[in-house]
């Protein structure tokens, strides 16, 4: 395969379903109306695509080589990879990548399903569902419409979420900026939790730890409730 | 090896994999006596939902290893547990963090034990799932076809496994409402 870049057009958006093992995969969301395979693409007839949009392609070199793409802004992405890192840039629609120790990013997204066994997971912006899991690695996220995370040893950081907020770790502390009124459930075991919420909202708080100190200093309320369990982490509800 | 048989049969099911999320964590804080309860709690959970004609087929650690001979039956009982876990989860306090992965194929038996491709590939889907999330494999879901009534499924993708030479197509499956 040379390096002469491969254009395929599409109809509006495209559905790009991506594999490697060892090969990062980079993808950019841009105002274009045609899906551009800039490096790492396999032999043509191992590229699959139909009229509707949907492309379906392994990365070169039994799956080490690096993917580079550019496609149009709100195309669903799919990306399966063993070690790659994931770099998603620009405004994309639903968003499912699985990697076992590559690290994922994603600037936008309208749905999100992120997993990664050891690396880290940054999001952005999630408008919508943000689904992210994670064992040893961080799992960040900026700003989602709802969100549910899970880590083993890895920290949870949320901000700006403005919907219901599912969030567990074992040993990984979780944090919780809360934008406007959502349920918010956490668990951990020992891994401390700080939920910050909006001083207009007055939630309804149970906040249960065997040997922690659960602390509220918000009005309680029935704008919103906020469920904390953990067996041995510190767990603090606060005004923002 | 010269001179040794070993008897062995093959079989075609639904192979179930339960894993405990944080295990490890819990015993490092709670000790061994509380940790051997909640794999206890597992076990007996386990043992008082699972259909006739289905089996445990062994301890591995903090998980089970489970056999079907339905796929319905297996997701099924899937959601059954992860209701019951949840429940114990909530009311004692007992992490009960569980996920489970579903693939179905042929599996060789060895002695009580199942070994085989399909039966790695079940342990594979295990470990994509998220605490609570139930996750199969395509071959699961087709022969579940159009039996199940109000379960949904989402596509995951092909997911590319280690030690598994093609991407296993994953679903996340969804109680009926």
């Amino acid at each position: 395969m040379g390096d002469e870049p491969i254009v395929i057009p599409v109809p509006g958006t495209a559905e790009l379903h991506l594999l490697t093992r060892s090969g990062a995969v980079e993808v950019r969301a841009e105002e274009r109306a045609d899906v551009v395979i800039e490096s790492g693409a396999p032999s043509e007839h191992r590229i699959e695509s139909d009229a509707t949009g949907r492309i379906k392609l392994p990365s070169a070199k039994g799956g080490s080589a690096k993917l580079v793409l550019r496609c149009p802004m709100g195309s669903d992405v799919v990306v399966g990879t063993i070690s790659g890192d994931v770099d998603l840039h620009g405004q994309l629609g639903a968003v499912r990548v699985t990697t076992v120790s590559g690290s994922i990013r994603v600037e936008r997204a309208e749905a999100l399903d992120a997993r990664s066994v050891a690396g880290h997971i940054e999001i952005d912006h999630c408008s919508g569902q943000c689904r992210l899991q994670t064992k040893s690695g961080r799992a960040v996220c900026n700003g989602a419409g709802s969100a549910q995370v899970s880590t083993i040893s890895g920290q949870i950081k949320l901000g700006e979420t403005a919907g219901t907020v599912r969030a567990q770790s074992a040993s990984g502390a979780v944090e919780v900026d809360m934008r406007s009124a959502g349920d918010v459930k956490v668990r951990t075991m020992s891994g401390p939790v700080r939920v910050a919420v909006p001083r207009d909202v007055r939630p309804s708080t149970s906040l249960h730890s065997l040997s922690g100190r659960p602390r509220s200093e918000c009005e309680e309320g029935n704008d919103c409730e906020i469920r904390v369990q953990s067996l041995s982490g510190r767990i603090e509800v606060l005004p923002s | 090896m010269a001179g040794v048989t070993t008897a062995s049969e093959v079989t075609h099911g639904t192979v179930v994999f339960t894993d405990i999320v944080g295990f490890t964590e819990y015993t490092a804080l709670r000790g061994d006596e509380e940790a051997l309860v909640l794999l206890s709690t597992q076990e007996r959970l386990v043992r008082e939902t699972l259909p006739a004609d289905a089996r445990i087929v062994k301890e591995l650690g903090d998980g089970l290893l489970l056999w079907f001979a339905d796929a319905c039956d297996a997701l099924r009982t899937s959601f059954r547990l992860q209701e019951r876990f949840d429940q114990e989860s909530s009311e004692s306090m007992l992490p009960l963090w569980v996920r489970v992965g579903i693939h179905s194929g042929r599996q060789t038996r060895r002695g009580d034990d199942l070994v085989g491709h399909d039966v790695n590939v079940a342990a594979r889907v295990v470990d994509v799932a998220s605490p609570g999330e139930v996750l199969l494999s395509k071959a699961t879901l087709d022969q579940i076809g159009d039996r199940l009534d109000g379960f949904a499924f989402e596509e995951l993708g092909p997911v590319v496994m280690k030690g598994i030479p093609d991407p296993v197509p994953l679903y996340r499956a969804l109680a009926p409402a």
